[in-house]
């Protein structure tokens, strides 16, 4: 039993909490939200577990050094990362629905990283510009941001499907967020993701400066990560002084969160840069 | 109003057009995509090879007049900058006297029926009297609140009024990113040297410039090593390198891919490595006489082959060399010209077990490398930039900008004591500039404690 090993049960773990989610919607039933949250806070354990122990798993390899190197490595902390701030949602703001598009965004990260066959799980030495105590630092703030920015596409996926009459707003169940609460809620993620986002950029500037001597040099990665934000804050300025919200907004967050996508995914797979680590 | 006057006041409502925020944001974010498509900063040849062949072949020359093959440094994209800088500044100014007036206000009084009917309005009852609640309830709130206005059976108080301004502080910050950028692309230079193992260079060569720069100083490379992990991968690059000013050693380091060195405001980084080929010693075996000929010669160097079987280009050094599928390990290649005949290329391989390798060519004659010695270098990127330390400052100034922006809210509550029958009646309520959710918990809670305090001291 290793750490992917553990990883790759996670998976399901995920896609049955995310199932129950769904189910809770879809059938009304209050109660199983309260199941489908136990068996993310499980799957959430699990997950942070098999992080851990990969990282003891590094260093008895001799090579050891923080699980955030690759592109494996990065998918299991944007899991993480995913799982435990909806919980944190989901404990502040009581509306478990939420649960049925986070869940299933951490199952298909997780799925990702165990299934595809283009993702290698096995733990590498660190290459010599990845040897630096920046490496943590920039690594979690960036995904932490991503994760907050993912929940607050689930959030305005939501807000479309209740627009598109998917949900009738007179049911009896409390389980779907009213406008407002799902306006405040999208707004206090993409905030807590923008920081996140910023000091990202920030520490990974910071690491540049130390590296290559340069703290900017938009590399492909570097400038999508600033479109990401230019996105963000056009979201930030349209709500705060526009007073922009519901559908215009939603729009802006999916958008954003495409951007997100790209920056993480599209730019190893597609253009070529410094930041090469991922693939 | 003068004409003047409606012109300037145009360009000012243009500026502090919170529209043109939203939009510049997006139009930076739509046109960066364009320089991560195509890669930047190369030849005129690699984009004429590139897009020669495809729908964009007669649009290079327009390409490249738009400035989209250096794109970021490019007239239009700077002035998008500048536009965003401009409205930031004007923005800010334009709204910073509202913002303080909210911020501090001066004694206005509030509109007690406001707050009074306020969605988070908490209320209980207490057995103390009207008196002595208010004194116990102004005591309290106080320790934690300004109080701002006395009235007729209640109290309000506010803090945080400051925490306004974070808005500001973000906008400063990002102002003084874009200034100390600049500086840095002013005053600042960027370039690389190669430094073989022993030598000593004083001056360097600078990016899009054919002169090269001299330093006040002098670095030597020692040595030069590349390690690796038992995977073959590779763990370290290290050179060590040596500072010398006036002929004196002033300074020594190993560098590694993290670690530069940093001199008089010059950062050395190390960025690649590689081998000046040295002397190779060849020797000619003819086959018809089996004679045996040892000739010294370097890369690049054409020498006559003996017994008059041509002439031996040395074209290069190969740290190592993929031969019908097979990698043979550092070898050197060569290409054999005599009159009349086809020129024939030769690979020589380095390795002693392999000295028999041109003898299967079945040549006039066979040719083995005897000896040949190479000098490893540093690549090393330099660079110099001033503009740093204000670049550093905005980022903190950036992120404390934000946690105040988004985190912190300038709340205002209300507490009013009334008579109610034999018991007295409190009623707490509040409102805050952002966070409606963590505000109606602040209420909540500061009921709650204003309750328990009561009951303790009843």
């Amino acid at each position: 039993m290793n750490s992917s090993w553990i990883l790759s049960k996670i998976t399901f773990v995920y896609a049955l909490a995310g199932i129950l989610y769904v189910a809770a919607w879809n059938f009304k039933q209050d109660k199983l939200t309260k199941y489908a949250f136990y068996i993310t806070a499980a799957g959430a354990v699990g997950n942070i577990a098999g992080f851990v122990l990969r990282w003891v798993e590094s260093y008895q390899q001799g090579i050891g050094h923080a699980p955030l190197s690759n592109m494996y490595e990065s998918l299991v902390f944007f899991a993480i990362s995913v799982a435990v701030l909806y919980m944190y949602v989901e404990i502040r703001y009581k509306k478990p629905i939420i649960g049925a598009f986070a869940l299933p965004i951490a199952f298909l990260i997780m799925a990702y990283a165990s299934l595809s066959p283009d993702i290698n799980d096995k733990i590498q030495p660190l290459l010599p510009a990845l040897q630096s105590n920046w490496l943590i630092a920039h690594v979690m703030t960036c995904f932490l941001g991503y994760a907050a920015f993912a929940i607050a596409f689930g959030l305005s996926l939501i807000f479309f499907i209740k627009k598109m009459g998917g949900v009738h707003i007179d049911q009896k169940t409390s389980l779907i967020p009213d406008d407002n609460i799902l306006d405040d809620l999208t707004h206090q993620m993409v905030m807590f993701g923008f920081l996140f986002l910023s000091v990202g950029i920030i520490t990974g500037s910071v690491w540049a400066n130390s590296a290559w001597g340069k703290y900017w040099s938009w590399d492909p990665k570097e400038t999508w990560s600033l479109i990401t934000w230019f996105v963000y804050a056009a979201f930030l300025h349209a709500r705060l002084m526009h007073g922009w919200r519901g559908t215009r907004l939603a729009i802006i967050s999916i958008v954003g969160f495409c951007a997100v996508i790209f920056t993480y995914f599209g730019v190893n797979f597609l253009l070529s840069g410094l930041h090469s680590y991922g693939s | 109003m003068t004409d003047k006057a409606e012109s300037k006041d145009f360009i000012w409502d243009f500026f502090t057009s919170i529209k043109l925020s939203f939009v510049l944001l997006l139009t930076l974010a739509g046109t960066s995509i364009i320089g991560t498509i195509i890669v930047q900063n190369k030849s005129h040849e690699y984009y004429h090879t590139k897009f020669g062949d495809t729908m964009f072949g007669d649009l290079v020359e327009i390409f490249d007049k738009m400035g989209l093959f250096d794109m970021y440094h490019a007239k239009w994209f700077q002035f998008l900058l500048l536009l965003l800088t401009i409205n930031i500044v004007v923005c800010s100014i334009d709204r910073l006297s509202t913002t303080l007036r909210l911020a501090f206000p001066k004694d206005r009084p509030i509109n007690p029926n406001r707050y009074r009917k306020l969605e988070n309005k908490q209320s209980f009852n207490t057995a103390l009297s009207v008196e002595q609640a208010g004194d116990i309830i102004n005591k309290t709130v106080s320790g934690s609140y300004k109080i701002r206005q006395t009235g007729d059976g209640f109290i309000f108080a506010e803090k945080g009024g400051w925490t306004r301004l974070g808005v500001y502080v973000v906008h400063l910050s990002i102002v003084i990113l874009i200034a100390g950028g600049l500086m840095g692309s002013i005053l600042g230079f960027e370039g690389y040297v190669n430094i073989t193992e022993g030598d000593t260079i004083d001056s360097i060569e600078i990016q899009n410039s054919e002169v090269p720069k001299k330093l006040d100083f002098s670095v030597k490379c020692e040595k030069f090593v590349v390690d690796y992990y038992d995977t073959g991968t590779v763990k370290e690059f290290r050179s060590s390198l040596v500072v010398i000013e006036d002929g004196k050693e002033v300074l020594k380091k190993d560098i590694v891919v993290n670690t530069p060195l940093r001199y008089k405001g010059i950062n050395f980084f190390q960025s690649s490595y590689g081998e000046i080929p040295g002397n190779i010693t060849l020797s000619f075996t003819s086959k018809e006489s089996g004679m045996v000929y040892p000739v010294e010669t370097k890369a690049g160097e054409t020498i006559d082959i003996p017994e008059g079987l041509g002439k031996l280009e040395v074209v290069d050094y190969r740290p190592s060399f993929g031969f019908k599928g097979h990698n043979i390990g550092p070898s050197i290649l060569g290409i054999i010209h005599r009159d009349k005949e086809q020129p024939i290329y030769v690979v020589m391989p380095m390795d002693p077990n392999k000295a028999k390798f041109d003898f299967m060519r079945q040549g006039k004659v066979a040719i083995v490398v005897d000896d040949y010695q190479s000098r490893s270098f540093t690549g090393l990127q330099v660079s110099s930039d001033p503009g740093l330390p204000i670049v550093y400052t905005s980022f903190i100034l950036m992120l404390v900008g934000f946690f105040i922006a988004f985190y912190m809210s300038h709340k205002k509550v209300f507490v009013e004591v009334t008579k109610k029958g034999n018991s007295t009646r409190v009623l707490v309520s509040g409102n805050s500039n952002k966070n409606k959710i963590g505000m109606d918990e602040t209420v909540k809670m500061l009921a709650e404690s204003l309750e328990k305090k009561l009951a303790k001291n009843n």
